[in-house]
């Protein structure tokens, strides 16, 4: 039991990473970007040209890993980052400036999200992708098996998750973007640059889930679909979190981590999105300002 | 000679299949203002409804009703209807956003059901067989097919012409008002609801039905046919044929589609040797182009909308 | 010499569609240690003036001068560190951020703010000390307003533009904040405001304007207006609150 709650963390860590980028931007840009699960995947193949250059992963300990993914997790998280800002200034930048609807806006961002996916096709094949071929044992302790690898991962989705509490409640920059997420124009009246929050919401948001996409490659390897395939669960996560509610997102990323892992042992491994997909449609039938959310 | 005329009949039924999912969203997105992001969901709804009521008997899969292949279209529509009911209801009288992400995610579980629900669909095997109307006759495949392109004619047509008579009618220009003004649809209530949940369920079942006619075109359905990128297409058919616009749907389709097809032979000549390979990723790369630029250069597409005022629309005299 | 007024606009016509202006080129004062008012029925333009000043509304020709500065058309993030501060009517707080993070953010423009500028509001809003850990939307109208005005006092400004402060608010709390707003001139801070509550608003002024279409219709001592029949026959009398 305990051991199925475990595997739904490590699964929700992913998610939670996500989340926060699709939030913000949900919030401060005003529409939900589908391109976002794509965001993890070139975070992740950003990495692996680093580990590429490099030649190896490196290993430190029990890890199949060393500095060189350390590096490779900067670059991606910086590189990711930049590229959203470039998609922005050439693509939903240029919308907003037209007053295209936020139907154009999610069309614009499916676009961009399948261009992505077969940019990373075409040079990297359709074909599942290591940083590392080491083989690691599960370490056992309290009656759960667990890789050190996923510990990993556990261990830094929490340290980003509290990072982003003390930047969006104790740092100028984040009551900014709070600020702005909750009503642009009296922001811009206080004298808070909303073209630079923006910015900045693109590189937090897309170098968040670089590191997610990273630490997904470190513990279970990539594809060039597997960013999309946590698309579906991250909009869950924020529907379930009640969409203006960030905390709420990262707590309806571990329920439906939970809920995916309970799936996978108990029912069938094959249907773990369907569960994103009932928690989609239960939420809005009964709930629609999400487990978290108040009423407007 | 021969071959290039089949290989045009050909080509005029995948478009026109395509058209009537393209007319769907037009329905959906051009005069309602909804957002259906799962499109190839309620497509492949209604071609594995259609496998199961009109295809063979399949030893290891749902099937063996052998009805009629109208009774089939008439199913797989009824089929995606019921799908689109599912995930509007809960939706729809909420912000956009709400539906897109849900039809989304719908069409992620009926890709998810055709490939992992084998003792109904047959998994990635997928179905075959599926019967051909008129099957067999005027014996040639070729005039087989020309019949197909009739029907596919005769029903875009159709569609085309009932789509033009409900834009002008009472209930088109309830539509569109509720489409310009989100909030003041939210004050007409229920009203507003029940006249989007209309259209949206419509448009699915189009989408349904163009589902249906490829798999009885083509005899064989799969989960290979529910790709994302099916939903892309038909996103840029209609936003380069012109949203709102049903002529501009029907064009978009053949243009999309005739693009689609012959940039694998450009691509195929221009791209080094190395990237031969990449051919199918960079068609998709280059048609994103090509959506992006529409819709920050020409969002309004080949033929914008047109100004429709119903006779009934003129407001009483005082 | 409009140079030296702490806000001047002259001949501004404004709109948000070119060539169909909503203010058709008014020109407004503001002098120092001055509270200005101005008037007008709905859809007068009043708002539209405000807004326009602040880079809200785009400006098609006329200026606007800021301490003799010429700030017309400047970007609206950029004009609350050259001293100029707006309430809007309406949305003027951040309903999920606490009172304290809304006046903190009302300071973030400020190239320095003094340390103590914080406490000087808490002295001016006693009430704000009391609920700066509460989230604004749980505050009463009357408060929120508070926070609002705290909050674009928090960069120090020179000017104070205020959108229908009393709108939505009891004859009792309109008393109290207008005799707020006197003690904020006596700091020396220029207020331009907005009002359909013609007569009280007018009570603490030194000077109006009436607007009518766009255009303005009287301008004088706001003594002068609140006696002027004419003045009355277009606006006092026939005032209503409900709309807006």
């Amino acid at each position: 039991m305990i051991q199925v709650l475990v595997d739904g963390l490590v699964a929700a860590s992913f998610i939670a990473l996500g989340v926060i980028g699709l939030s913000l931007i949900y919030n401060i840009l005003n529409f939900p970007s589908f391109a976002h699960g794509d965001h993890l995947t070139i975070g992740a193949y950003f990495g692996l040209v680093v580990v590429l250059v490099i030649g190896t992963a490196g290993s430190i300990g029990v890890l199949t890993f060393g500095w060189p993914l350390i590096v490779a997790t900067f670059f991606a998280a910086i590189l990711t980052g930049l590229l959203a800002q470039i998609l922005d200034r050439a693509i939903y930048g240029q919308l907003r400036r037209k007053g295209s609807s936020r139907i154009t806006l999610i069309i614009a961002s499916f676009g961009v999200a399948l261009m992505l996916r077969h940019i990373v096709v075409m040079f990297f094949g359709p074909d599942p992708v290591y940083y590392s071929f080491a083989i690691q044992p599960a370490i056992r302790f309290w009656g759960i098996r667990i890789t050190p690898n996923e510990l990993v991962v556990l261990g830094v989705t929490a340290v980003m998750v509290v990072g982003l509490h003390l930047f969006l409640s104790r740092t100028r920059l984040g009551k900014a973007m709070r600020a702005v997420a909750e009503n642009p124009s009296l922001a811009r009246v206080n004298g808070i640059d909303v073209d630079g929050v923006i910015r900045w919401t693109w590189l937090i948001g897309a170098g968040l889930a670089a590191i997610g996409g990273v630490l997904f490659g470190m513990a279970i390897g990539m594809q060039p679909f597997f960013g999309f395939e946590l698309l579906l669960p991250m909009f869950a996560a924020l529907i379930v979190g009640g969409m203006t509610n960030i905390y709420g997102a990262i707590l309806g990323a571990i329920l439906i981590g939970v809920a995916e892992s309970i799936t996978v042992k108990y029912f069938a491994a094959e249907y773990r999105q369907a569960v994103s997909f009932l928690a989609v449609i239960v939420v809005l039938m009964f709930r629609p300002q999400g487990l978290f959310g108040e009423k407007e | 000679m021969m071959d290039l005329f089949s290989y045009i009949v050909f080509f005029l039924i995948i478009a026109g299949i395509y058209s009537i999912s393209t007319l769907g969203l037009n329905l959906q997105w051009g005069f309602t203002g909804l957002m259906s992001v799962g499109i190839v969901g309620f497509f492949g709804v209604g071609a594995y409804a259609t496998a199961f009521l009109t295809g063979p008997h399949y030893p290891d899969a749902l099937g063996g009703f052998g009805l009629p292949v109208p009774v089939g279209w008439l199913g797989a529509m009824l089929l995606s209807g019921l799908f689109a009911l599912i995930v509007g209801v809960p939706t729809i009288r909420l912000r956009h956003d709400f539906l897109a992400i849900g039809t989304f995610g719908i069409a992620i579980c009926i890709q998810l059901l055709a490939m992992n629900w084998k003792s109904v669909t047959r998994g990635f095997d997928g179905l075959f067989g599926i019967p051909k109307p008129f099957a067999g006759w005027p014996g040639t495949p070729l005039g087989n097919n020309l019949v197909f392109l009739g029907i596919v004619i005769f029903l875009v047509g159709l569609i085309y012409w009932a789509l033009e008579r409900m834009l002008r009618s009472p209930w088109g220009r309830v539509l569109r008002a509720i489409r310009e003004d989100e909030e003041a649809a939210g004050a007409l209530g229920k009203n507003a609801f029940s006249f989007r949940l209309q259209s949206f369920v419509l448009g699915s079942m189009l989408m349904g039905l163009s589902g249906a006619l490829y798999a009885s075109f083509t005899g064989f359905v799969s989960p290979q046919d529910m790709l994302p990128i099916f939903t892309f297409q038909v996103f840029v058919m209609l936003i380069v044929g012109g949203n709102g616009n049903n002529k501009g749907a029907i064009v978009g389709s053949l243009l999309i589609w005739g693009l689609w097809t012959v940039t694998e032979t450009i691509l195929g000549a221009i791209l080094p040797a190395v990237l031969k390979n990449q051919v199918a990723s960079a068609r998709v790369v280059l048609v994103g182009i090509i959506l992006v630029g529409m819709l920050l250069y020409r969002p309004q597409g080949l033929f914008p909308e047109e100004r429709v005022v119903s006779p009934e629309a003129r407001l009483p005299e005082k | 010499m409009s140079e030296q007024l702490p806000l001047s606009i002259q001949d501004v016509v404004a709109g948000y569609v070119p060539g169909m202006p909503i203010l058709r080129g008014v020109s407004v004062e503001l002098r120092a240690n001055e509270i200005v008012t101005v008037l007008g029925p709905n859809g007068a333009g009043k708002s539209t003036m405000i807004k326009a000043i602040v880079g809200l509304v785009p400006i098609q020709s006329g200026k606007v001068f800021l301490q003799g500065k010429d700030i017309t058309g400047r970007k609206t993030h950029l004009l609350v560190r050259e001293g100029l501060a707006y309430v809007p009517q309406t949305g003027n707080v951040f309903v999920r951020l606490s009172v304290q993070e809304n006046l903190e953010l009302g300071g973030f423009a400020a190239e320095k703010l003094p340390p103590d500028r914080l406490d000087q509001i808490f002295t001016l809003f006693p009430d704000l000390a009391r609920f700066r850990k509460l989230a604004a939307g749980k505050l009463s109208g009357g408060q929120r307003q508070m926070v609002a005005v705290g909050r674009a006092l928090m960069a120090g400004p020179q000017v104070l533009m205020l959108d229908e402060p009393s709108a939505g608010l009891s004859p009792k709390m309109t008393e109290i904040l207008f005799a707020k707003l006197i003690e904020i001139r006596s700091q020396g801070i220029g207020i331009l405001m907005v009002e359909q509550n013609a007569k009280a608003a007018l009570a603490i002024s030194d000077r109006g304007y009436v607007l009518a279409e766009g255009q303005q219709r009287f301008a004088g001592a706001a003594s002068d207006l609140l006696t002027s029949p004419e003045v009355g026959a277009l606006y006092l009398g026939a005032h209503t609150r409900l709309a807006s």
